[in-house]
């Protein structure tokens, strides 16, 4: 309005005065905002060009994929010019309070979805997304709320929101809430300040003498209704000496607190329930947000939307109402959807007859089968005995065919009058319960009884705890075979007898009621009927209901594949890999599970393996593995493998395509079969494979040099592809693989190859010397066999390292001062020493051990360590040093100072009267699986200082031995 | 003026008489801003019969002349007043409202002029305040009062000297108290 009438102003004189104005409201747009249509068509031809929807392959990704996800890069109409502008925009009426607000559909901020396939994880799922918000939209003066809303198949939720908040709007926020705290500091809260104390208190004393004078007194006194000498009571000179003015202003600002803290406090700063609230100091940039939400998942939730809603507020108020246009979908993927619903059955096996007992314990007088029905024992007895007669026989699916009471009595007394009086004592408890049962039954209620039930009392007193053993003994050795009485009084003599009578004995006196029932609709003496196994049925119910703590206990006990399936969801990865391990024949699902462990555990490549398996035995299974994100990963890495296989795959799917009939056969081949290779079916054989090394003895064989520790075999077929492999921890294995012609590729003792998809990848593969040790010597060896039907064949294998060895020095100085100097024999090794060596086929090697002498670092197998070994003139020093290394190919060799690949050589280095000198001896081109010995060196002159120099011959001489370490020989030779 | 001496007296003599006397009723003061009046000396004697009431009856008197090197001046006078106040609260406390009626004899000139007139006033004044509790035997008050009657006058051309200018009997009204006083309640 300040503006129209500034503008109209200007109209005052004309229509000069009109051209003026419009020339002038068109060129100061910003500074005098004349005419709001004008810089509001200014602002939005600024804006409008920058809305450009985004793709995400412009976000970096660490891991996981992003899918398109309708970013949109939004527009704002933000009014740069501030207060005072009118802004014509589109205004809706809000539902809520009728307002008419002001509103744009503009997409404001960038929302980028990095993953739009989540798994559901224990029974939870995370969301992510990033909100982004563009530069345009930041400004000090304003705050930006954003709340993110999420609709989870209908049920819809609104989550925690988002403040942004501009650093002017901040300041304004806390200037509010102090202006409120200096309100409520302007309310006098002493009581004293409103009463003019000074005078009333002059006032008292003046005209209230008593009072005062009696200030001393401890007598009751200060009736605030005394009166004065006018008649003027205290209460009036207080209410006089008060201010009321004061009084009432200070009550209305007490009741106004609420008003003034929103007039004051317009926006208040929320801190709770929301998931982020920034100041904003200067930013030029975007503002990006990761939201990280955990929903948790419920069966059957499938897809989750997640929108945006925005606002903009400014000097309190709602400005402007945003809401993005697109939202995000989540796709969400479950493990409980692997789970197998084939009902579980279990063997119930149900008789004809049944047999029940109970006993009870009746007081009996002493030699009376009177029963009293007064004693208490004896009425809970009797009470439950009856109660459980009435159980039974109220039981439908029983019939009741006879019952026996039993009554015995203890080992005291006469045998004959015992066995009358347990007689009796059954009869009467008969009768007492005869009336629970109906009349047809009576027939059929028998009586025994027992007269002196010495076996029981036999047990008891074995089980007895209390008694010791001699006494225990004692009365077990009195035998109640012949005559009971005379055994009874024997008893009676020994000192546990006591405890006998008051402990033993009244357990003796029991009564025992059997039945005998049978199920009135059975024929058969014995069903076995197959029951639906609810446990095992409620815990695949808990697993499709996400509840995987409650699955786990109910389908623990099963070990089978729902089991592990429960365990691997409720993160018991170890449990999951026990039951798995034990399923022998896996399925394709087993196989995948199995691979979403290791790739749980961080065992990469054996997760690779079994997801292979997985893939062979069901392709889909590979669609399956882009939802999960332990194992997502891991095939993006290994890209190149798996197109191997999906290559066949969708080599054959392209040749169905273009070939015609013999296209539709294939395809139906290919579904009905369960693996991927829908050439033909393959014929599985077992193959039994060992290594021969045990017969590769040779005496100078030292340590275990042909110890087979474990034994890796690969098959492969006529191309070259992998059929089958596996790995074991003996010198022989059984592998399952396909017929046809294969080649058969064993490695020993080797550390484990993995991803070997075909001969070429094994071909790649290299051996290094370290994998070596005394003991466990790296061989490797293939033969070709044709399979068609299940066999068992041996694979020469050899050794992959060379020995070299060392096994006497003399030393022969011709010169006499040589002759009697100290020579200490400080170390013997081998240097240019091969570190590496291919498992099939000779390639150089790719790196070096110790060249020219210069990093003999500590490898037990080419060097022997410090030694002080002492050599005197004329006796040998016979100790054999054997050193291993790998093959070395390089003919030609070279002394050259600048590295070159050269011929291994051994050094023996020796201190000659504290001077080192070095004797090197060359070998030959050294091959794998050769023993290369020098059997003497004999030294005649000083060595050279250096090891890589080459000794001349008068040094000493020396002669190296090659010989073929298979073939058994022994033998030695003469220089 | 002998009668209006004879009631004063009788009215000392009816205070100091009064048998059992209660407390607080009394109270005398005497005007510090009156003493700035060429040193008026003053006093005033006041009693409250009720808690709204006080009658009081003060006297003024000046008696000096100022002689300093030929120049004369003076504000002689001797005045007899008998009031009464209303103190809407309470005596001798709070704001207050004030009749009397005064009789004065005066002689006043040199001060501004040389003109000094002289005579006698009577008159009814009114008068209003605010006392202030120090203690609770003592108050100061603030006043401001103005009267008006009648006056018979000679007006005469100097201090000193005889030269009549004027006289007669007039009306007047004038400020009567500038009132900062000290009083004291027994």
């Amino acid at each position: 309005m300040d503006k129209k009438r500034y503008v109209s102003g200007n109209f005052a004189s004309g229509i000069s005065a009109c051209m003026v104005a419009a020339v002038a409201s068109l060129l100061l747009p910003a500074s005098c905002g004349v005419g709001s249509k004008v810089s509001d068509i200014l602002d939005r031809d600024v804006h409008v060009g920058m809305s450009i929807p985004w793709e995400e392959d412009r976000l970096a990704a660490d891991d996981g994929w992003e899918d398109g996800c309708g970013v949109v890069r939004d527009t704002t109409d933000k009014d740069r010019d501030g207060g005072g502008d009118p802004l014509i925009m589109n205004a809706v009426r809000e539902t809520s309070t009728g307002d008419m607000v002001a509103t744009d559909v503009i997409s404001a901020s960038r929302v980028v979805a990095r993953f739009r396939n989540v798994a559901e994880r224990g029974g939870a799922v995370s969301l992510e997304f990033d909100i982004t918000v563009p530069p345009d939209m930041i400004d000090s003066r304003w705050k930006l709320k954003f709340l993110p809303k999420m609709d989870a198949m209908g049920r819809k939720s609104s989550l925690e929101p988002l403040y942004i908040t501009g650093e002017r709007y901040r300041a304004a926020q806390l200037r509010g809430y102090e202006r409120y705290q200096a309100f409520l500091a302007s309310i006098i809260t002493d009581s004293s300040v409103f009463v003019r104390t000074d005078q009333l208190e002059k006032f008292l004393m003046r005209y209230y003498p008593g009072i005062y004078a009696m200030k001393t007194d401890s007598s009751f006194v200060s009736d605030p209704e005394a009166e004065n000498l006018f008649g003027v009571s205290q209460r009036e000179a207080l209410e006089h000496y008060t201010r009321h003015a004061l009084v009432q202003r200070n009550e209305n600002r007490k009741k106004s607190r609420e008003t003034m803290f929103r007039k004051y406090v317009k926006d208040p700063i929320v801190s709770e329930g929301l998931r982020l609230d920034t100041v904003l100091a200067g930013a030029d940039g975007a503002l990006c947000y990761r939201y990280v939400q955990n929903v948790r998942s419920f069966p059957g939730l499938r897809k989750i939307t997640v929108s945006l809603d925005g606002e903009v507020y400014a000097d309190g108020k709602r400005l402007l109402a945003l809401h993005h246009p697109d939202s995000l979908v989540f796709y969400v993927s479950s493990l409980s959807s692997l789970v197998d619903d084939t009902p579980k059955y279990q063997t119930v096996v149900r008789y004809r007859r049944i047999y029940d007992n109970t006993s009870a314990f009746i007081d009996f007088s002493q030699g009376s089968a009177e029963i009293d029905t007064l004693l208490e024992g004896n009425v809970s007895e009797l009470s439950r005995i009856r109660k459980c007669i009435e159980d039974i026989s109220s039981k439908a699916e029983y019939v009741l065919d006879s019952m026996t009471v039993t009554a015995s009595c203890s080992p005291e007394g006469d045998y004959g009058f015992n066995s009358r009086l347990a007689g009796a004592r059954a009869l009467s408890v008969l009768d007492f319960v005869r009336s629970e049962f109906p009349d047809s039954l009576h027939p059929r209620l028998r009586t025994a009884s027992v007269p002196e039930n010495w076996d029981r009392m036999k047990l008891l007193v074995r089980n007895d705890s209390t008694l010791s053993p001699v006494i225990r003994d004692k009365i077990m050795s009195v035998s109640p075979a012949c005559d009971k009485d005379s055994a009874e009084t024997a008893l009676s003599s020994l000192p546990g007898y006591i405890y006998l009578r008051e402990k033993i004995y009244p357990r003796l006196r029991s009564v025992k009621f059997e039945f005998w029932l049978h199920r009135p609709d059975m024929a058969k003496d014995t069903v076995h009927t197959a029951e639906l196994d609810t446990a095992y049925m409620s815990g695949v119910e808990a697993i499709r209901n996400l509840d995987y703590r409650k699955a786990v206990s109910l389908l623990r006990q099963y070990s089978d594949y729902n089991s592990a399936l429960a365990c691997l969801s409720a993160g018991y990865e170890e449990t999951a890999l026990e039951i798995l391990a034990g399923i022998r024949q896996k399925s394709a699902k087993a196989n995948y599970l199995a691979a979403l462990v290791m790739a749980r555990l961080d065992m990469k490549a054996e997760a690779m393996e079994y997801y292979s398996r997985s893939v062979i035995q069901d392709p889909s299974m590979r669609f399956r593995a882009n939802l999960d994100p332990e194992l997502s990963p891991l095939l993006r890495k290994s890209n190149d493998e798996e197109t191997y296989i999906t290559d066949k795959l969708s080599v054959t799917m392209k040749k169905t395509f273009i070939t015609g009939a013999a296209a539709v056969f294939f395809l139906a081949a290919c579904t009905q079969e369960p693996r991927p290779m829908c050439q033909e079916s393959l014929e599985k054989v077992e193959l039994s494979v060992t290594v021969p090394v045990s017969s590769m003895t040779k005496v100078t064989d030292i340590g275990n040099e042909n110890a087979v520790n474990r034994v890796q075999v690969f098959v492969f077929r006529e191309d070259g592809s992998i059929d089958a492999w596996s790995i074991a921890e003996s010198d022989s294995l059984v592998i399952d693989c396909t017929a046809g012609d294969r080649e058969v590729v064993a490695v020993v003792n080797a550390p484990r190859i993995v991803n070997i998809f075909n001969i070429d990848a094994l071909k790649e593969e290299v051996s290094d010397l370290q994998d070596n040790s005394v003991g466990s010597l790296v061989m490797s060896g293939s033969k070709k066999v044709t399979l068609s039907a299940s066999a068992s064949i041996t694979v020469p294998v050899r050794r992959l390292v060379a020995r070299v060895s060392i096994e006497r020095i003399v030393t022969d100085f011709a010169l006499e001062q040589y002759r009697n100097s100290e020579f200490i024999i400080k170390g013997i090794y081998l240097t240019n020493v091969a570190g590496d060596v291919h498992y099939i086929g000779d390639e150089a090697p790719s790196y070096w051990h110790n060249s020219q002498g210069k990093d003999l670092l500590e490898q037990e197998l080419i060097e022997t360590g410090e030694m002080s070994e002492p050599v005197v003139s004329g006796i040998p020093y016979d100790t054999p040093h054997y050193f291993y290394c790998c093959p070395n190919p390089y003919l030609a060799d070279s002394y050259a100072e600048e590295w070159s690949p050269r011929h291994t050589r051994l050094v023996v280095e020796a201190s000659l009267s504290g001077r080192i000198c070095y004797y090197t001896m060359t070998m030959p081109v050294i091959e794998s699986n050769h023993l290369y010995t020098v059997t003497e060196l004999r030294i005649t002159r000083p060595g050279s200082s250096d090891p890589e120099q080459e000794m001349l011959p008068g040094d000493a001489s020396f002669t190296i031995e090659v010989e073929d370490w298979e073939e058994g020989y022994t033998g030695q030779f003469e220089i | 003026m002998r009668i209006l001496k004879y009631c004063l007296v009788l009215a000392c003599m009816a205070v100091m008489s009064a048998t059992g006397a209660e407390a607080r009723r009394f109270a005398v003061s005497t005007n510090l801003a009156g003493y700035a009046n060429l040193g008026t000396l003053n006093a005033e004697l006041a009693y409250s019969f009720a808690r709204r009431w006080t009658v009081n009856a003060g006297v003024k008197y000046n008696p000096w002349t100022f002689r300093a090197s030929g120049r004369q001046f003076q504000n002689r006078q001797q005045s007899y007043s008998a009031g009464a106040r209303f103190w809407p609260w309470h005596v001798y406390s709070g704001w207050w409202i004030a009749g009397k009626l005064q009789y004065q004899e005066y002689n006043t000139g040199g001060i501004i002029s040389r003109r000094t007139e002289e005579g006698d006033r009577a008159g009814a004044g009114l008068t209003a305040g605010y006392t202030y509790m120090l203690h609770p035997n003592l108050n100061i008050e603030f006043g401001i009062g103005l009267w008006a009657g009648v006056k018979w006058y000679v007006e005469y051309a100097c201090p000193a000297c005889g030269l009549t200018l004027s006289s007669g009997r007039k009306g007047f009204i004038l400020p009567n108290d500038l009132l900062i006083s000290i009083s004291y309640v027994f």
